[in-house]
Formats: structure tokens, sequence, C-alpha cells
């Protein structure tokens, strides 16, 4: 096994600028606001936060979908922001990325044995389409898909199959680290597991890094080891995934903690809600200091004026002045 | 319904023996597998009208291609003996006022009518893909200058471009070819680009990227080819409008000249014969119009094969 | 199609009675170009008055068409085939309906939006963006009851209020696009709840909102519901969303139903394996990591469904019977039934 952390992401910021009218100016989207985090080989890292908190961003800044607006991202000690051509190309190979729609993610146009052949040819791995085939029918296997779909086209089969026929394109390549951006939260429950047990196999087969980006705590939680919990754009906690469950400390976590639905009527009867009050701030206009503190029941004049950082306390990560003395 | 009745007599114990697992079969698909195009030729082979279209198109093709080959007269050849003659089996449709054959002159006109659109489309197909894919790819202020030069371009009429093109290399088929060509690429161009636009922001394009293909790889084996649909239906349009273009140009004298033959000359030529030899201008200009149409019918067909949903 | 009067079921009228919708033998068909989709396969079920009904199932499970074709509002190429619908006393069945489908078509645009109102998954696409809040709450107000429009407009005030949008009087004014999607789906219960329906039928109304905002709109259709003493019906894919808010849960597959019984029962005492799968595969963070249970493969293709059980293909305990025979409905207790071979398994094997 390696040393040191597989993925380090270091004060990290994506803005996107956003145009001016003719008599407004021009106002900047903090998606992705200083964020720092390391995942470590063989781990799966889970990233939490509601839709608009920059998640999604985050992930694509990493696969360099978006250009980072400052700080670096390390891959395997290598700096990637900077890389081009085919150093660039080369890192491709290690680090993947599964995304959330599995209706839009697969070209319709091209059959399933084309899809996943794709990234062979790209790469020029084996020799002959003969192997290329032997191997997309191995993948399609690995995934749960018969050798015979190979011929049929993405619009032919569910959603869950396309997901799978997602990870098998991935799969491909070998990656080291795979980016997941919410790949089960367009499917159905009872295939959701199957793509989760599915991740997991591949994870202690390959030994290969996730990072996890979903809405959905309770699902975060099951496959992950170390959580971190986004809100507009910063990470607010990180922690190792069963106690950030059990004793969320930051206080959206909570409130995010207790919005989840559970499959129990038991425990939802008595189950206490957290109230937040209120909606999302708009990302073009961030409240000052803590992000959170419009819509916190322990703000005070403090997290008005001052940002909170992330600090130890404890066993994990907390941006929170309740922490502080 | 496809339930079989059953009774509670019928129910044995074999009956609740465990399914075997082979006999299940749970990714099962019940759509039958079809390329893109075979399905689009499905639903297009259901549109009569379109069909008959393009049944007619090709008979012309056909004949266009033949007739003057296998015909014993030229478009050229005057038969002093048969001024003005009206169809007789050794001129199936007359001919002119010079004695020529009509039939070999309608057909060599559907060589040079039909060139024209279909050349013109190709020519404008390539470089209306080419210049909207890059503009619609990269973006940014290369996209801004590409529209700009689009926007010169666009604001002088079009016919302008074939006068003056023809004024400098003479009347004939290839200046028509090049005047047409210099202004029609431009609506493929802005149409391909607001598709590459849209598309290349979608899951499928980012994937194509983070797997690390070429942009060559993006914009050909992903972008265009997913934009193939509203490109034909574009492209069906640009053939009959070049036809078009071409007739007038020819009726109004300023097209292929004499004694060359293009359906628009024709129709000039029996213009002054119109009270006395009448027929002479049905043949070119039914031949016009039935083109016309079965291309607009075979673009509504086309359209719709490509597009089930729009209605 | 064929839509003969005489293919109707009888209807039995009993205005005692506790049920407000009573569905017989829903069947609905979509012609594609692939062939004939059987989206609802003899379908039977009841809402009772006061009651939150839960309808659980996958995509393609038929939970949807058969909620569209209670109330009429089928895509075009969709046919109920067969059944009986009667909803608080009144056959609206589209195929024994008096005077034929004319009549039919606008007997239920007076019944929507005003008995029987709808809450649907993506606001944005019910709520006109061209039209302030006031309009689209005060119309149907105008259309189905006798009031003038100030009262209506009172009424509206008195409604944002209620689903607990601040300052109703001048958001009254704004449009739309002003709101944010969880106000949207506050203000699309609002107009739901404008008419004081008998029947309110949600159509996966949190789907599309995040968590936090999720919590807050069930609990409001819950409060609702008490207030009102309306019923609902909560169509979701979601049993979490269903545990806490349904009396009665009807569990759908294939187009078919395939379990019905209170919260409790389906929840602790599941009997058919779909259930019981779905319950599995669901991840309960409150209990330690274990491995997840997935159901194997995926839904069964309704344009060519099973024979049998539309769950055969996919059950770790099918038989042989499964595959060609379609079990009944088996009565466990009188709130519980299950459409499975197993229940008959015991007595056979006997």
């Amino acid at each position: 096994m390696n040393e040191g952390p597989i993925l380090k992401v270091s004060h990290l910021k994506t803005y996107f600028g956003s145009k001016g009218g003719l008599f407004s100016k021009g106002k900047v989207v903090k998606a992705v606001n200083d964020v720092s985090f390391e995942i470590l080989h063989n781990e799966t890292f889970g990233l939490v936060g509601e839709s608009g908190c920059g998640k999604s961003t985050l992930g694509r800044t990493i696969v360099k979908i978006n250009e980072p607006t400052s700080g670096s991202i390390e891959f395997e000690g290598r700096d990637i922001v900077k890389m081009k051509g085919a150093e660039l190309k080369a890192f491709r190979r290690d680090l993947q990325m599964i995304f959330q729609d599995p209706y839009a993610s697969l070209n319709s146009r091209m059959t399933v044995g084309e899809i996943i052949r794709e990234p062979m040819e790209i790469h020029g791995l084996y020799n002959s389409t003969k192997e290329r085939d032997q191997k997309v029918s191995e993948l399609l296997e690995t995934v749960g898909l018969k050798p015979d779909h190979i011929r049929r086209y993405p619009h032919e089969f569910s959603g869950g199959q396309r997901q799978r026929i997602c990870i098998a394109r991935t799969l491909a390549l070998n990656p080291k680290f795979i980016i997941c951006d919410e790949p089960i939260s367009a499917l159905d429950v009872s295939i959701q597991a199957q793509i989760i047990n599915l991740l997991q196999r591949i994870q202690k087969e390959r030994q290969i890094s996730y990072l996890f980006i979903a809405h959905d705590l309770g699902i975060v939680k099951h496959i992950s080891h170390r959580i971190g919990v986004m809100y507009l754009g910063s990470l607010v906690e990180v922690g190792e995934s069963n106690s950030l469950y059990r004793e969320p400390m930051h206080p959206y976590t909570k409130a995010l903690l207790s919005a989840i639905p559970i499959p129990d009527p038991r425990v939802e009867r008595s189950k206490a809600a957290v109230e937040i009050s209120g909606e999302l701030p708009s990302p073009l206009d961030l409240p000052s200091g803590c992000a959170f503190r419009t819509r916190c029941p322990f703000a005070s004049e403090r997290c008005a004026k001052e940002t909170p950082q992330l600090r130890q306390v404890g066993d994990r990560q907390v941006a929170c002045f309740l922490y502080e003395k | 319904m496809n339930l079989k009745e059953y009774n509670k007599e019928m129910l044995t114990r074999e009956m609740f023996q465990p399914l075997d697992k082979s006999e299940q079969n749970s990714e099962f698909i019940a759509m039958e597998t079809k390329s893109f195009a075979r399905d689009a030729w499905i639903r297009f082979k259901r549109n009569k009208l379109a069909l008959l279209g393009l049944i007619f198109l090709g008979i012309v093709v056909v004949l266009a291609i033949f007739v003057p080959i296998f015909s014993p007269y030229t478009y050229e050849q005057m038969d002093m003996t048969a001024l003005n003659a009206n169809p007789s089996l050794a001129h199936p449709m007359g001919t002119d006022r010079f004695g020529r054959d009509i039939l070999v002159r309608v057909m060599y006109g559907a060589r040079i009518s039909l060139s024209v659109g279909f050349s013109s489309a190709a020519i404008s197909l390539c470089i209306g893909i080419m210049y909207g894919g890059i503009a619609g790819y990269v973006g940014g202020k290369t996209d801004m200058l590409m529209m700009r030069i689009v926007d010169i371009i666009y604001s002088i009429p079009s016919m302008l471009y074939v006068i003056l093109v023809m004024l400098i290399f003479g009347s004939n088929i290839w200046s028509i070819l090049i005047g047409i060509c210099i202004s029609s690429w431009i609506g493929m161009a802005r149409l391909v680009r607001a598709q590459v636009m849209s598309l290349k922001e979608q899951e499928f394009a980012l994937a194509a990227y983070v797997l690390g293909a070429s942009t060559k790889r993006i914009l050909f084996k992903h972008l265009i080819i997913n934009c193939i649909g509203p490109i034909i239906v574009n492209l069906t349009l640009m053939v009959p409008s070049a036809i078009f273009t071409e007739a007038f140009l020819s009726f109004v004298g300023i097209g292929i000249s004499a004694p060359a033959a293009s359906w628009g000359t024709l129709a000039n030529e029996a213009r002054g014969l119109v009270e006395t030899y009448p027929i002479q201008i049905i043949w070119p200009v039914a031949a016009i119009c039935l083109t016309m149409l079965s291309l607009n019918f075979i673009g509504d067909g086309v359209g719709e094969a490509l597009d089930p949903k729009k209605k | 199609m064929e839509r003969s009067k005489e293919k109707g079921m009888a209807v039995t009228m009993n205005p005692e009675s506790t049920n407000l919708l009573e569905v017989k033998h829903l069947t609905t068909e979509f012609e594609t170009e692939q062939g004939t989709v059987k989206a609802v396969r003899d379908v039977s079920f009841t809402v009772k008055k006061g009651e939150i009904l839960g309808i659980v199932g996958e995509s393609g499970s038929g939970k949807s068409q058969a909620m569209y074709s209670v109330m009429g509002l089928l895509a075009r190429n969709g046919v109920v085939k067969e059944g009986s619908m009667l909803f608080d006393g009144h056959d609206i069945s589209p195929l024994s309906f008096e005077g034929g489908l004319k009549a039919y078509d606008k007997y239920m645009q007076g019944v929507r939006g005003n008995t029987l109102s709808m809450i649907f998954q993506d606001p944005m696409s019910f709520l006109n963006p061209v039209l302030n809040i006031e309009t689209q709450l005060v119309e149907p107000m105008l259309n189905h009851m006798k009031i003038s429009r100030k009262e209506a407009r009172e009424k509206a005030i008195e409604l944002l209020r209620q689903v607990g949008i601040p300052s109703p009087e001048t958001r009254l004014r704004q449009y739309p696009h002003e709101f944010s999607g969880g106000m949207r789906q506050r203000i699309i219960i609002a107009i739901a709840l404008a008419c004081n329906p008998k029947l309110i039928i949600a159509d996966e109304p949190t789907t599309a909102l995040d968590v936090t905002i999720q919590a807050k709109i069930l609990q409001l259709i819950k409060d609702m519901q008490r207030k009102s003493g309306s019923s609902v019906m909560l169509i979701t894919h979601d049993l979490g969303v269903v545990a806490n808010m349904c009396s009665r849960i009807v569990i759908m597959y294939g187009g078919k139903i395939v379990e019905v019984g209170t919260a409790d029962e389906i929840f602790f005492q599941p009997h058919h394996p779909y259930t019981s799968g779905l319950l599995a595969c669901v991840n309960n963070p409150e209990e330690e990591d274990k491995e997840l249970q997935p159901i194997p493969g995926s839904p069964p293709d309704l344009l060519k469904p099973p024979a049998g059980c539309p769950f055969v293909d996919r059950c770790s305990c099918a038989m042989r019977i499964c595959k060609d025979y379609m079990p009944e409905m088996t009565e466990l207790s009188p709130t519980h039934r299950c459409a499975c071979w197993l229940e008959q398994k015991k007595e056979v094997l006997a």
C-alpha cells in the first residue's frame, strides 16, 4: 500500500462569473469556497449536502470539467490543476467519474459494446478488437449484465441497467479512484441497493477509492468510511461516518440528519425534528461570516462577523463557533 | 388478458416446487433492438406521401441519368423536320421550336437542377458542420468571432452573391453552385452550433471528456452524431431551395445559358409560345413542381421519422 | 379502441359507505410503436374517508398511470380497458359513464380541482409562469364555488398563511419564478386545498425537493389533511416517506397490486417477497451497518409482462406455478391482503 492520501484537495475555490446586465454589476457564484480534504487509498469519502451546495461542482473540478479559481488538487502527490497533454491523458486512466443521470450519460447512438470499448480505444489498451470485445463481455458480466446485451442500444435498458453500463465503462480503464456524482439518486429503491453493493464489491476486488457525492445522508453513511457535509460551497463538518451519524456536531448536520425519512413507522413517530428555518440563500449573495447563520437556531453575533474555519474537535473537524472556547 | 384460468383442484404439489434459477430471466428486455437509422426508416415508411415522394425522386434521378444516354437525340440536336411537334412515339414529350427533343432536354435539365440541389446541400453540410461544430464546442471568444463573421456574410442577400459570382466567372453551373454555397451553409452552421452548445453540457459528452477523448472524437463521435436528426431535416429543406434558386435565375435569363438546358431555361424558352404550344411549358413546370413537392414530402417524413415526438 | 358500455362492472351505490373512492378491476393500456404497454392490470383498491393512503411502487409499476386513469388525465395513447371507478357515490369510469365520453370529460373537468385535487411532482410545470399567484389561486375558487372575488381573495390569503408562506398579502401579487422550490410546492398545496376537496392525489410531491424541505412539506400535507378531514392518496417510490404519513399502504409492482395493509402490517409483517425485499434493500441508517440485500435484476418489461406473477423473475422464493398463473389476493387479516402463491403453499402441500 502506498503511504499518504491518494487525493489531497487544499483551499480549492471554484467561482463562476455571472454576467452583469446593462445596469447591474456582474456577480460571482462561489460554488466551491475554500475546501480542503484528503482521501486515503481504498477509502470511500462521502460528500453530502442539498442541491446547490457545490458538491457536484467540487467533483467536476477534480476531474477538470470545471477550472478551479485557486487552490491545489494533488493526485498521488502530483498537482493536477496544471496538467496538460499526455500527462493529463495518462492521469485520466487513474481517475474516473460516474454521473448522476444514467439516461443522459450514455451516447444514445452507440451500442453498449461501442460505449464500453471506447475508453480502451482512446487509451490504446489491448491490441485487437477481438481482445477488446472479450474484455467488454467480461466487464458486462462483472456488472451483472449479459454478454449478448453488447449489441443493444442504451434506450432499451432500464435506469439501473444503464448505470451498470456506466460503471462498466469506467472500469474498462482500471482506475484507482472513481468520483460517483449522485450515482443512485435517479434510480428506484430496489435498484439503488444493487448499485451500492456493486460499488462496494468492486472496491473490495480492485482497491478503488471513491468520492461518493449524494444528498441522501442515509445511503452515504452506509457506503462511506468518512463523510464531509457541505453547505453553500464550504465543508462544515468532516468525520468518521458512524460517529458523525450518531453524534452530529454542526447544527446543519443535525438538521440534515433529522430530515431523513426512516423506513420504520416506530422510529418516525418518535422522531423529534430539528427545525431549521427558511430556505437556502442564493449563492450569488452569501451571508457574511458563517453561511449557515441565517437558518441556524444557535446563531450569535460572532457568526455574522467572522467565518468559522474547520478545526479538529474530538474525532472530527467542525466549522462552528459553538465548539470553540 | 394473458392470464390463464385455474381452479383449486388443479393445484398440485408439483406446481409448488421451487422454480429453477435458470428459468428466471430478470434482465429480460422485450424490446427488439433497432439502430437509430433502422428505427427512423420504419417510421419513414409509414408516411405514405413521403414514400411516394422518395419513389418519384428516385425515378427522376434514374431517368435523368439514363434517358440522355440511351436516347437517339442529344439535348442540342435539332430536327428541322419536326418543329414544335406534339408528343409522339419518336418524341414522347414533343419538340421545341428548334425541333429539339423535349424529353431529353427536360431530363438534361433534371441533371443540372438535381446536381445543383444536392451538391450545394452537400457542400453546405460539410462547411456548416465544421464551422458550427467548432464554434459551438470551443465557445467563448472564438465563438463570438466566428458568429460575427457569419452575421456579416448573412447581411448581404444571397441572390446578390450568385449574380456577382456569375458576373465574374460567367454563367455556368459552377458559378451558380459557388454563388449558392457562399451563403447557404450559414443556416446549417447556426443550427449545428446551437445543438452542439446544448449537447456539450450533457453528461455523455462530459463522460467522454473525462475518459480522455480528444476534441475531434467528442465533436464527431458524440456531439455531431447526436444532432444528426435536425441536420438531416435542415438538409431536406436546403435541396429544394437551391433547386429553386437555380430555376429562378435561369428563368429570368441570368442562369444557365443556351443551348444547355435547365428547367428554368426550358420554361423561359417555352414562355413565348405559351399561347400557341402550351404543352411545351407544362413539361418543365411540372418537373419543377413535382420535384419540389416530393422533396417537401420527404422533408416532412424525415422530420417525423427522426423526431417522433414532434408532430 | 372499443369502448363498449356493457363492459363496465355493475356498481353498487351505497351512500352510507365509508369509502370515498372505489376502484375495481382497473386495466389501462398504452399503444406505443413497440406494441401495447399493459401499464395497469386489474387493479382494485379503495380510499376511505379521512385517511392517507400510500401507494408505493417503483417507476413502471403503474402507480401513476392508475391515478391518471382515475382522474381522467391519461395521455392520448392511453385507454382504460376495463374497470369501474366510484368517487363519492358517483360513477366516474369512462367506460360506463352515462352520456358517453364527452359527458365524462365535461364531468371530470368539474370534479378536478374541485372535490378531487392534485399535487404534482414538479411544481413549476403546474404553475403558469405568466400569471401571478393570486390569479392561480382565486380562479379555481371562482369556477367551482359560489363566492365573490373579494371573498376568494381573502380565502387565498388565509390559505397561503396556513401553508406557511410569510406575508401572504404581498406574496399574492408575485409570480411563480419569485418563489423557491419548496415555496412553490406550498403554493400548489394551497391551490389543491382551495375548493375544500374530498380527495387530494399527491403524485411524488417531494421527489424534486431537498431532504430538509421534504420533511417540512410532508408535515404540512399531514397537518392540512388532519385539519380539513379530506382524504389523501400519496403516490411515492420511497418507503421512508410513507412510514410516518399513511394509515394504509398499497404496494404495486409490474402494473399490479401485490400487497395491501396498514403501515404496521406492511413494515413489520410483510408477506409478499417483493415487499420484504423492498424493506431489506432500503438502508435503515438507525441500524448498524449490514450488507444491503438488493432485489436482483430489473423490473418487468410491460410490453411483455410475465404470464403469472410479475415478480417471478426476481423473486427468491419463486415456484413453478408462479411463472404461469397469477396468484389471487388472499386475505390475511381484515386489513391485510397479499397476492402470492406462498400463501396457498401450505394448504396444497398439507
